[in-house]
């Protein structure tokens, strides 16, 4: 009877070591996931690159003293002041021009009638947006995957 | 043979397992050690050129400032002098995208039509690289122009 009850703790004592170590196992194994910093510093790298992407784009010049951004004020009133634009989609193809040649990332490009994107923005990774002074104009850029 | 010496050979046998397991265990921690110090090592250099992408564009050396106010552009016509500090092993680019140039680097005699300036250069005799980049606007002080171009980083490791 005595010998009974001393193989029985025993076992006890074994399956609370196993479940000590199993805990601390998983304990390890959440650690590793819950210390993941890298994905804000994308995220943040991101918002960068869009920041400045919106910023460079408006701040372009397309022709002596008028930039992208007085275009996109012009196209929304039907005129251009720089010769080497026609129509709102000359505007649409130098930006898209600008952007393609700055990231690699799918991207929706709105201001006022311009509208420019590439494929389907599934998820909006980084955004960036802009009231231009003056006007009912938001400048918004969003790069996706 | 006696008892006693069996109990001493399966003593040896057990004592010489546990220290073969003992020293791979010892192996294998070390080389997870090294992997993971390589890890930390290329994730800080990592983390530096995300810090350079942002910081640099504005630093006094390359920002064009207009009355003492930085105008948020890069000056083109600083780029030939500029000294950067000691940035470890990198090459930094400033690339113009809009309007397209010739694929010609730019010294003080092929002035503004060029495409890309090498400010910064120390490969050393490291193998591999990562580039990252991010967009700037160049400003051109004789033209009074800004025009859109791309901030390069390329890391060697």
């Amino acid at each position: 009877m005595v010998l009974l009850n001393h193989k029985k703790s025993q076992i006890e004592t074994m399956g609370l070591v196993i479940i000590v170590i199993l805990i601390a196992f998983i304990f390890i194994i959440s650690l590793f996931f819950i210390t993941k910093p890298r994905a804000s510093l994308n995220e943040n790298y991101l918002k960068l690159n869009a920041d400045n992407l919106r910023s460079t784009i408006l701040k372009t010049n397309l022709c002596q003293n008028i930039s992208i951004k007085d275009e996109i004020i012009n196209c929304n009133s039907g005129f251009f002041l720089c010769n080497n634009l026609n129509s709102c989609q000359d505007l649409n193809n130098v930006i898209k021009d600008i952007i393609e040649n700055s990231v690699r990332n799918n991207y929706e490009f709105s201001a006022g009638n311009i509208v420019v994107k590439k494929d389907i923005c599934r998820e909006v990774q980084a955004s960036s947006i802009q009231p231009l002074a003056n006007t009912n104009i938001e400048v918004s850029l969003k790069l996706c995957s | 043979m006696k008892k006693a010496e069996i109990q001493i050979q399966e003593t040896i046998i057990v004592i010489f397992i546990i220290t073969i397991i003992i020293g791979l265990g010892i192996f294998l921690f070390y080389r997870y050690t090294l992997s993971s110090l390589e890890k930390t090592k290329l994730e800080y250099e990592e983390d530096q050129v995300y810090s350079l992408l942002a910081t640099l564009p504005n630093s006094a050396e390359l920002t064009y400032t207009k009355l003492n106010n930085p105008q948020n552009a890069i000056d083109t016509s600083k780029l030939f002098n500029v000294k950067l500090a000691n940035l470890g092993f990198k090459e930094i680019n400033i690339k113009q995208v809009y309007p397209k140039e010739d694929n010609v680097t730019c010294n003080k005699n092929n002035y503004p039509k060029c495409n890309s300036y090498l400010i910064y250069s120390n490969k050393g005799n490291k193998e591999s690289s990562q580039i990252l980049t991010t967009p700037i606007s160049l400003y051109f002080p004789r033209t009074n122009e800004y025009k859109a171009g791309l901030l390069e980083i390329k890391w060697y490791f």
